[in-house]
């Protein structure tokens, strides 16, 4: 029994980090109802920012609210250069230029910072937590600024004018711009949030996964996974999705033997299969309904 | 967010092309059968490996392009089914004994299976998320071919060697230039299959559920029935292609199969044109030759390469090469006059000075420690933009010009090359300028037209 405790324990460490990438994963949704591919290489080129940053001698709050900011403005940037004028073209463009952006994103990265492993500081230090060995303050830390980043955004979405106006955009944009919101800016400045959610998701993983051009492909199929069996609208069942997940993994890795390390992506993609064809809205969402 | 979706007005996830426009006529089709039939004659034996190259990952393409040209629906996963379809003939080769012709159709109705029932969570997801979770299914496969348990078939990490065939009944043919012909008259057939297929009911209803899902199931067709089906037909022919990739490569190993091959095939589609079935050989023309040049130009850069190049071609030319190819006769006729916007001028100009500028500054800028010597392929673009140009304005002098430029500075690139490139490299680099006035010219043609509606 006692091991069954602590996996759930390790299991919620790790859940953390897909509850952090399904959090950027739903959040851009509900802004632009598009899924971004390239969020995660986003995510990964903000974190190798803020490690030049203090290679450089910034301390790392210094960094940290240099590169949220310089994400924000920086996927501002990407969607009015890029994805506005894609605004009205098939799904199928806007594909295309997700992965011609992550294409590209993750080559430069591997240009500029090569494909080395690197350290990645964490603010909260890696001494066990409260006692415990298979958590430490730094996961515990992670856990808190993501259920933070929750609670600010769902405050940020219920209870501000902005808010609202990007929910109206996202949802029925014709009659948004009917009551005067401006729809395009409300998208860029979804953009904006989910690059800068990334780039928190991003900077609290590094220390976990290590630094490196191809750190996020496998947490953002996990965050995906998260975000399906939470619920692709609904930003809190993608929290407890990833949480879930990450102990569904854990106990799968101890109860199930031949599953190792190797197996964890089949994992990811065998969710979301069953979440698929068993409950699609995810435990959380709510049912699509479509009207003709 | 509500969870109410408009679905009658919303715009389909792919463009509508007309069923006629999907396929070539059987004068330029016979020119091109020819063409296939009689080049292996007369080039070497690594050209001929490279052409039949072409020809299976056209095929994959191909398969592609039935799913998402044909039924909308969009994949990134079509490398497991590749990788499934490579395994089946390379095991059933060298295990069992067969012979390397009858794996292809066991590896096409395996892979058959394999996609009819992948796509049934698929029907769940439509448009980005469908492309996320094939995405998920092609990054666990590599993983799931190297997994201890298969270790006993699939050999694992190391993989499997298969060996080459020799050409039946004691013909006088190299291994390639057979293994060539059996390629193309596989590909033949199954070319001929799919457009027949497109043509019929079934290629109908995909069709119309493209278009507008609600309205197709209104009209009594099976939606469900025939998305799954659509992704059994594709995953089908890219199990064949796969097959004949691991005939012609003579080994199979779970690296070869990454996430990556999945994007190269979706990005031959659109260079090809999506829902245009020929454009699928210029598509895979594409994935094969544009690395070794884009590597040529700096090592590792391969994949900015092809991002910008996608976002060239979605912003150029959103139709990929139909659009260039069906400008041609419009060019022939009418002359290269380009009537720009005068953003559109303001916009190539301002881009053409800065490359120009950057070209001259960065050659002393060092940035984060190391030299930024690409100085000439920036050179190279701009003088490429002015000589487009020039030639659309019917300015002869500054075209001529520019051109100049643009081949003195891309001499290095041909000599860097490998032994054997040079001269198509050099060829194709002078192209470009004609090519890019085609692909404006086109895109103003259309402009004009939607004003004019």
């Amino acid at each position: 029994m006692e091991l069954f405790a602590n996996q759930v324990l390790a299991g919620i460490a790790t859940g953390a980090i897909y509850a952090c990438m399904a959090l950027a994963v739903v959040m851009i949704y509900q802004a632009i109802d598009h899924l971004n591919f390239a969020q995660g290489e986003m995510a990964m080129f903000s974190t190798f920012i803020s490690w030049q940053l203090m290679q450089w001698g910034v301390p790392y709050w210094g960094s940290f609210v240099l590169t949220v900011a310089f994400s924000f403005l920086g996927g501002i940037a990407i969607e009015r250069l890029l994805f506005k004028p894609l605004a009205k073209a098939p799904i199928l463009t806007n594909v295309a230029g997700f992965i011609a952006l992550y294409a590209i994103i993750n080559s430069f990265a591997g240009l500029i910072w090569d494909f080395t492993i690197k350290q990645y500081p964490t603010p909260f230090g890696s001494s066990p937590f409260l006692g415990s060995q298979l958590i430490s303050t730094h996961q515990a830390g992670m856990i808190g600024l993501t259920l933070l980043m929750l609670t600010l955004l769902f405050f940020f979405f219920r209870f501000t004018r902005v808010g609202l106006a990007m929910r109206a955009a996202a949802s029925l944009p014709e009659s948004a711009r009917l009551v005067g919101i401006n729809t395009s800016w409300m998208i860029a400045l979804g953009w904006g949030m989910a690059a800068a959610i990334g780039s928190v998701a991003g900077m609290m993983i590094a220390p976990v996964v290590f630094l490196e051009p191809n750190m996020m492909l496998g947490v953002l199929i996990y965050g995906f996974a998260a975000a399906v069996l939470g619920g692709l609208t609904s930003p809190f069942g993608a929290v407890v999705g990833g949480f879930l997940v990450g102990i569904f993994e854990n106990l799968v890795g101890t109860y199930i033997p031949g599953v190792g390390n190797e197996l964890k992506l089949p994992i990811a993609l065998a969710l979301i299969i069953t979440v698929l064809v068993v409950k699609p809205a995810g435990l959380f969402g709510r049912p699509v309904v479509k009207r003709v | 967010m509500s969870a109410v979706e408009e679905i009658v007005t919303e715009a389909p996830a792919v463009e509508a092309v007309p069923k006629r426009a999907m396929t070539l006529g059987y004068g330029t089709s016979l020119v091109i059968l020819v063409l296939l039939l009689i080049v292996p004659l007369f080039v070497k034996n690594f050209i001929i490996f490279q052409l039949t190259q072409l020809l299976y990952l056209g095929l994959a393409i191909l398969a592609l392009n039935i799913l998402t040209g044909g039924s909308g629906q969009f994949s990134l996963g079509q490398s497991a089914f590749y990788a499934v379809g490579a395994y089946t003939s390379a095991i059933l080769m060298e295990y069992a004994g067969w012979n390397y012709a009858v794996t292809l159709p066991i590896a096409g109705i395996i892979c058959f299976g394999f996609g009819f029932l992948f796509g049934q969570p698929a029907l769940r997801l439509s448009g980005v998320y469908l492309a996320l979770a094939t995405f998920a299914l092609a990054t666990a496969m590599p993983q799931l071919l190297k997994l201890g348990f298969f270790e006993h078939w699939t050999g694992g990490v190391q993989g499997l060697v298969v060996t080459k065939p020799d050409a039946p009944f004691g013909l006088p043919m190299s291994q390639d230039m057979w293994l060539y012909y059996f390629t193309l008259a596989i590909t033949i057939g199954i070319y001929i299959a799919s457009v027949n297929l497109l043509k019929s009911r079934s290629g109908r209803a995909f069709m119309a559920i493209r278009d507008n899902e609600i309205a197709a199931s209104a009209m009594g067709i099976n939606v469900a029935m025939y998305k799954t089906l659509a992704f059994g037909v594709s995953a089908g022919i890219t199990g064949v292609a796969g097959g004949l990739g691991a005939i012609a490569v003579q080994f199979v190993a779970p690296d070869s199969f990454t996430v990556t091959l999945a994007i190269q095939l979706f990005l031959g589609m659109v260079v090809g044109g999506v829902g245009w079935l020929p454009g699928s050989i210029i598509g895979a023309a594409f994935i094969i030759f544009v690395p070794n040049i884009a590597e040529s130009v700096s090592k590792g850069l391969s994949g900015a390469v092809f991002g910008v190049l996608l976002f060239v071609v979605i912003f150029l030319v959103p139709h990929g090469a139909r659009q260039v190819i069906l400008a041609i006769p419009h060019l022939i006729k009418h002359g290269a006059r380009l009537e720009m916007t005068d953003r559109a001028r303001t916009l190539t100009s301002a881009a053409a000075l800065t490359l120009a500028l950057l070209g001259l500054i960065l050659p002393a800028v060092v940035i984060m420690g190391f030299h930024v010597v690409w100085h000439t392929p920036v050179l190279s673009v701009a003088a490429i933009i002015y000589a487009t140009r020039a030639a659309l304005a019917d300015n002869r002098i500054v075209a001529a010009l520019a051109s100049a430029v643009v081949l003195i500075t891309t001499q290095p690139v041909p000599a860097s090359l490998a032994a054997g490139y040079g001269v198509p490299v050099t060829i194709a680099l002078v192209g470009i300028v004609p090519l890019i006035a085609i692909a404006l010219n086109m895109r103003a043609h259309f402009v004009k037209k939607s004003a004019l509606r």
